[in-house]
């Protein structure tokens, strides 16, 4: 990129804590540290990718930035702006820059409601167009996400996944946003209709001049897809990259031990994959964070004090952030 | 271009409803509540035109034809005052499915609202209010609230049906209730709160269309139930006064002659089996069209 | 030449509902041989699973309807057994592992019960164990899928379990029946992919160890080129390509196979592929010939005749003109 850009979106020390009430008197036992001390930005007219397995806070993260959750500490600035509070008390300002796309669209439409209903919510709640132009708007809408206006008198029940995930589409850029949040977007469909899928994101990426957090677990598409990526790890990142460095010269164990899991269809494939580091354990539940490292229990690298000091997120090269103790 | 559509719209709504019917009709049991429910709402509706003698439904007296066994001329006989039993009990239909409406329409709102509100704000202050109370109300025997009630103040139709709905709109608020707060948690409420829609929005335009199904299948298995809950209360003499002609207190009048002038008892007690029994088939057959299909 | 342990003859499954007849399976065979690892890939909707229900005598009759077809199971035609022939034989001979989610375990008895319940119904232990031994038993089966704690998870409800740990009591369960052939339903599809790789790793272990057979059932690929020896590629209600798993993987030749991998997303960042153009069919209403006409770049005017398995290398066949010999 020759010109600097300006972040559209910049994260510092995002937490998102929900409290676990425990025995009769339902009092706070604990929290489940959802997203704990989160920090990135994002470029406008970037791709940024967010990986993470279950447990990781990648949706909850998603969430917090949009206003769904009130973040328990942090602050998040979109466009230079501060907007952790503005979220809450104005939110259909931000609403109307900042939109998501969910991951099942079976269940992100309303079962009861035609096509045309689901569009017209975000049409009227931002008084985007006028009511008679509305139908219009709408055919203008499905053609931009490559279905035919007549599909506008639909049920989700009579579409497939990817068009009722297109309709999920339309109904984010409604609004005219300039930054989505794709929260995998293409996981719940078959992989001949996720290429259809990807290659609309990325043309509307091109043609509207959006901004996106695209948010999967599936390595494979994210290296296809994100400029930029960073991966979760129990609310925590643990390393942030460009693309390319990050699969080429992977620095956290964590990642390394993702990177050697991908299933892939071809020997040639295999290749690029990371030296074998067999997985070991699952992922802990977020109600127990591992002291220390959270990672640690699972860490062929581990020593003394990986168990005892929580490593910070450290800058080891121009644009590569890694949070452990060997790495930086 | 919208001529096509609005073509294409009512074709789609047609082959819908033909569906529909196919799935209730497969159960013949269905379609002869269905056959029972239009015949009462026929003989309801127009009892003053269907029934032999009309009059008879109200005040009147002819002693010498009193009690007459069913005859052609009576074919449901006559009762003490000589009035003929059939037509009172075509306008003792009347009556109740009166009740059964008015009960539902006053119990089904309310109910709806209240089950949505605290449904969507499931674990706030707002949804132990409003659920707690509706516990209060239903841990009253209902009968005897709505015995209660008649008893306080003047016994009459109207008293009954307000009983009868004090008791009713807990079932509403419940069933509500447990739709609206699972849909709450699903990925398209999220979507249109990311969206910035306001709540009456997302209660009645998103979640109250999800909850419709069950609430019609239940509205219409309620309507018989309602109407026996309606006859209940006559029979003890709590509900319509004479002369109306209610089937309960028809039966309850008639009780003292049983057996032997057993037609003024009898006819009324099957008229009520006949509605409840018919709207309890519809019910179950509407809700067969509104489970979800398999295969 | 042994006879295969399962075979499917020219399947065709119809269901009967409003607004016609779905014609779904058009003519499906298959079959699995002892001690052999089949994988079954195919999207949503290509009947694959109508395939298994089938297999295993669980179709709901009154809409399914199977006009044709026959299938084998261990020389016998399951389509002609008698409802308790087919329960003996669903939970002794052949066995299933559900996907992990949470509804595939009883959530209301413990893991200890469930499995102990499994044990007890079935083998040839219809003699009566102890309920000691029956503890071992079930004991021993949780060590063999390396579940750590063994004795704690006896004593837990399934909600307490993570996806990695559900998935495997279920092959677990699976296992303890001692049945010959095992069917395995998307078994990675609920995991987490670190999770996924030991999952499969291990699946692959048991089977080898215990020489069953299995048949993986899954739209992943990368699923059945690490856990198979031989797929079955389905599309729209017809295998469309079978060859042995290193054969497929190294020269697919059915252009909806190709279309499939291609549009995998490759990890050394070639850009997406574009998927396959086009929509599934409906099965009111299929295409005359190959159903995979529509979205082929490659038909010919030959392809309204619905093509034949034509052989194209060992063990390797093709649904598709474009090999016709």
């Amino acid at each position: 990129m020759s010109e600097p850009s300006e972040t559209i979106l910049v994260c510092e020390k995002l937490n998102k804590y929900f409290p676990v009430h425990g025995d009769l008197l339902r009092r706070r036992v604990g929290d489940i540290k959802a997203v704990d001390g989160v920090s990135f930005s994002v470029s406008k007219g970037e791709i940024f990718g967010l990986v993470g397995e279950s447990g990781s806070g990648k949706s909850t993260l998603a969430y917090a930035l949009l206003g769904i959750h009130r973040p328990t500490a942090g602050k998040i600035w979109f466009r230079g702006e501060e907007i952790s509070e503005t979220i809450h008390r104005i939110p259909k300002i931000i609403k109307k820059e900042m939109q998501i796309v969910f991951q099942d669209p079976g269940s992100s439409l309303n079962p009861r409601r035609s096509v045309k209903q689901t569009l017209e919510v975000p049409l009227k709640v931002h008084n985007i167009c006028k009511n008679r132009d509305r139908s219009e708007k709408i055919a203008a809408l499905l053609e931009m996400v490559e279905l035919p206006a007549d599909y506008m008198d639909k049920y989700p029940s009579e579409l497939s996944g990817g068009q009722q995930q297109r309709v999920g589409i339309a109904r984010a850029l409604a609004v005219e946003p300039s930054f989505l949040i794709l929260d995998e977007p293409t996981s719940a469909l078959d992989v001949s209709v996720q290429g259809k899928i990807i290659s609309l994101l990325l043309d509307l990426h091109q043609k509207l001049n959006l901004s996106y957090l695209f948010i999967t677990h599936d390595l494979s598409l994210m290296r296809n897809v994100a400029s930029r990526l960073a991966i979760m790890y129990l609310g925590r990142i643990c390393e942030i990259a460009l693309t390319s460095e990050f699969f080429e010269a992977p620095l956290h164990p964590y990642t390394q031990m993702l990177l050697s899991s991908i299933p892939v269809i071809s020997d040639e494939e295999e290749a690029f994959k990371p030296a074998k580091m067999a997985s070991e354990g699952e992922v802990p539940s977020p109600v127990n964070v591992p002291p220390g490292c959270s990672f640690h229990p699972r860490c062929p690298a581990k020593t003394d004090v990986c168990s005892r000091e929580d490593p910070r997120l450290v800058e080891v090269s121009k644009g590569h952030l890694v949070r452990c103790h060997f790495r930086s | 271009m919208p001529g096509n559509l609005y073509r294409h719209v009512f074709f789609k709504r047609w082959k819908y409803i033909r569906k529909q019917w196919y799935r209730f009709s497969r159960n013949s049991l269905s379609i002869v509540g269905l056959i029972f429910v239009c015949a009462i709402a026929f003989v309801a509706i127009f009892a003053p035109y269907v029934s032999p003698y009309p009059k008879h439904a109200g005040r009147y007296v002819n002693f010498p034809e009193a009690s007459l066994p069913p005859s052609l001329a009576h074919p449901f006989g006559t009762d003490l005052f000589g009035r003929d039993m059939l037509s009172r009990v075509f306008f003792g239909f009347r009556f109740s499915l009166l009740m059964g409406v008015v009960v539902l329409a006053l119990v089904v709102p309310a109910g709806v609202i209240l089950g949505l509100v605290a449904g969507y704000f499931h674990g706030s202050l707002i949804d132990t209010l409003i659920m707690r109370t509706t516990d209060v109300f239903l841990a009253v025997p209902p009968l005897i609230l709505a015995l209660a009630i008649c008893s306080v103040f003047t016994p009459n139709l109207f008293n009954a049906m307000v009983a009868v709905s004090l008791m009713w709109w807990p079932w509403y608020a419940r069933l509500t209730y447990g739709i609206a707060s699972s849909k709450k948690g699903e990925f398209f409420i999220q979507a249109v709160e990311a969206i910035g829609a306001n709540k009456f929005h997302i209660l009645f335009r998103e979640i109250l269309p999800n909850c419709i199904s069950p609430i019609f299948t239940k509205m219409t298995l309620d309507m018989g139930f309602v109407i026996l809950i309606g006859a209940s209360l006559s029979f003890v003499g709590l509900g319509a006064q004479a002369p109306t002609p209610d089937l309960g207190s028809m039966v309850a009048d008639g009780s003292r002659y049983l057996p032997d002038q057993w037609w003024i008892s009898v006819f009324p007690a099957f008229a009520i089996v006949f509605v409840v029994l018919g709207f309890n088939l519809l019910g179950d057959g509407i809700r067969d069209v509104f489970a979800v299909e398999g295969v | 030449m042994t006879t295969p342990l399962l075979e499917i003859k020219n399947l065709h499954v119809w269901f009967e509902v409003f607004g016609g007849v779905l014609k779904v399976l058009d003519g499906v065979s298959l079959e699995v041989r002892q001690g052999e690892k089949v994988g079954v890939v195919g999207e949503t909707g290509c009947g694959k699973t109508v395939t298994i229900k089938a297999m295993m005598g669980v179709l709901p009759m009154p809409p399914g309807r199977i006009p044709k077809g026959k299938i084998l199971f261990q020389g016998k035609d399951i389509l002609k057994m008698s409802s308790t022939e087919l329960r003996d034989m669903r939970g002794r001979d052949m066995s299933m592992i559900p996907q992990g989610a949470t509804e595939s375990l009883n959530p209301v008895f413990t893991i200890g019960d469930q499995l102990m319940a499994v044990i007890r119904y079935s083998g040839d232990s219809r003699r009566t164990l102890s309920k000691q031994e029956m503890k071992g038993r079930a004991m021993d089966i949780l060590k063999e899928v390396r579940i750590p704690d063994a004795e704690r998870i006896m004593r837990s409800y399934a909600i307490q379990l993570s996806g990695g740990m559900r998935q495997r009591v279920l092959i677990g369960m699976a296992l303890a029946t001692e049945a010959t052939l095992l069917i395995a339903d998307e078994p990675s599809t609920a995991l987490d992919v670190t999770t996924q790789e030991q999952i499969l790793r291990l699946m692959r272990e048991m089977v080898e160890k215990r020489s069953v057979s299995i048949i993986i059932i899954t739209h992943n690929l990368a699923v059945v080129r690490q856990l198979t020896d031989r797929t079955y590629i389905m599309y729209a209600g017809n295998v469309v390509e079978v060859a042995r798993t290193r054969d497929l993987f190294s020269e697919a030749m059915h252009p909806y196979t190709r279309g499939l991998m291609n549009s995998v997303p490759k990890l050394s960042g070639k850009g997406i592929a574009p998927g396959i153009k086009g929509m599934i069919p409906d099965y009111f209403d299929p295409p005359q010939g190959c159903r995979f006409r529509p979205r082929c770049d490659q038909v010919m005017t030959a392809c309204k005749e619905k093509p034949p398995l034509f052989k194209v290398g060992e063990d390797h066949e093709v649904a598709c003109f474009l090999y016709q010999i």
